[in-house]
């Protein structure tokens, strides 16, 4: 008659235990001669645990930090392929950046007067970038309609 | 989606990612912990600019600058975030991230938090530990932590293991200096650079240095008996009109003569 699973693990955990045991009350010595009979280096196996151990630990320590990884490679892989409703043309795209900037001045001294000092200087394509940030952050979301969008 | 957190000076940061090795300082994801996503596009007349909204920020980067350039950027940009956030938009030059070192200001502020995020303390005195006040342990340093020749020279003349002092020049006129704790707070650097130093030949349009020179400490010092003592120094150009100069004491009695003098 087969033994239930849970008999199994007791009794494996019961061999376990008699084995930490017998580590724990066994000398250096004993130990150091036992693991060179089996012909390992008790230097290269102490440093292979240790090694394992801090690795496990650095896992551990780094779930947030990998969470956040995960997280920025997915933002920007969606946001390459978005499609954000912006006017068509460019000269519609900035005026609505002058609207954002009407409502924000402190944004426009910001980003422009730093960069290019002058609004009238930058590029249609940093025009569309600011736009596009802009959107994907929601600060275009209540701003009135400027221009031609697209639907 | 993460909860962004609210402000966290550097080191908390780093210990709540886990983070205590230069390899794993991963300034998209830390940027990204924070609420902050950095982008790199075609930037024109700027490094690095930010927009934030709320407690949601993009970071962007421009996209042609060298690595190290970009990680500074970024976590220049993030130092904006972590001190102002909600109410943020910032676009940086390159001129801020060279020249903002000595007043206090919001470029000062993210030019420390980024400093400090790239080159941590604890890990940095490590690999700084004993190493020759140069630029040539600058680079190598620069390139473990993946940072810029501006950031890493003030990190060792901070953290390094010998007295040193770090002038940033604009054509031949000091900008800003950084002392290391060993050197007395009565010792400055002059206004205006020496004629008899490297610095002086790189403003005047000489080529590249060919590493550290012992020089007459008149040179750099504002001392009436500088001109008794030498110092060793290394500078490079790090923009058309800034050099960077780094001033080593590497004979230390000699700072200590200085330094008596200076007293008297």
């Amino acid at each position: 008659m087969s033994k239930q699973p849970e008999t199994h693990e007791k009794e494996l955990r019961a061999i376990m235990y008699a084995l930490a045991e017998s580590i724990a009350q066994a000398s250096d010595e004993e130990i150091l001669a036992e693991v060179r009979e089996e012909g390992d280096n008790p230097e290269i196996a102490a440093e292979h645990i240790r090694s394992s151990l801090r690795d496990t630990a650095k896992v551990y320590q780094q779930q947030k930090l990998r969470a956040a990884q995960q997280q920025y490679d997915a933002r920007i892989a969606d946001m390459r392929h978005k499609e954000y409703a912006l006017p068509t043309t460019p000269e519609a795209r900035r005026t609505l950046l002058a609207a954002v900037f009407a409502q924000r001045p402190e944004m426009q001294m910001a980003l422009v007067t730093a960069q290019y000092r002058d609004f009238t200087n930058l590029t249609d394509a940093d025009v569309e970038s600011q736009l596009k940030q802009l959107k994907e952050l929601g600060v275009l979301d209540n701003l009135p309609t400027y221009g031609e969008t697209k639907p | 989606m993460i909860t962004p957190p609210p402000y966290r000076p550097p080191p908390a940061l780093l210990e709540e990612l886990g983070i205590s090795e230069p390899q794993d300082i991963h300034i998209e994801a830390i940027a990204e912990y924070c609420g902050a996503t950095i982008v790199y596009e075609r930037l024109e007349g700027c490094e690095a600019r930010i927009i934030g909204h709320g407690d949601q920020a993009i970071i962007t980067v421009n996209n042609s600058s060298p690595r190290e350039r970009q990680r500074f950027s970024g976590a220049h940009e993030l130092g904006h975030w972590m001190h102002d956030r909600g109410k943020v938009a910032f676009a940086c030059t390159d001129h801020a991230f060279a020249a903002e070192w000595s007043h206090d200001n919001p470029e000062r502020r993210a030019n420390r938090y980024a400093a400090d995020l790239l080159l941590p303390r604890p890990m940095f005195s490590q690999y700084a530990r004993r190493r020759e006040m140069t630029f040539a342990t600058v680079r190598d340093l620069a390139t473990r932590f993946c940072t810029s020749l501006t950031a890493t020279t003030i990190r060792l003349v901070e953290l390094g293991s010998f007295p040193a002092m770090v002038v940033c020049s604009e054509l031949g006129h000091r900008r800003w200096f950084i002392r290391g704790p060993d050197i007395p707070e009565t010792l400055w650097p002059r206004n205006e650079v020496g004629l008899q130093t490297i610095a002086r030949d790189l403003a005047q349009g000489a080529g590249a240095a060919e590493g550290p020179v012992d020089v007459y400490a008149d040179g750099w010092i504002d001392h009436p008996d500088a001109h008794r003592y030498t110092v060793r120094e290394d500078s490079v150009r790090i923009t058309t009109r800034l050099v960077l100069s780094l001033l080593w004491w590497k004979d230390e009695r000699q700072l200590s003569a200085l330094e008596n003098d200076a007293s008297l």
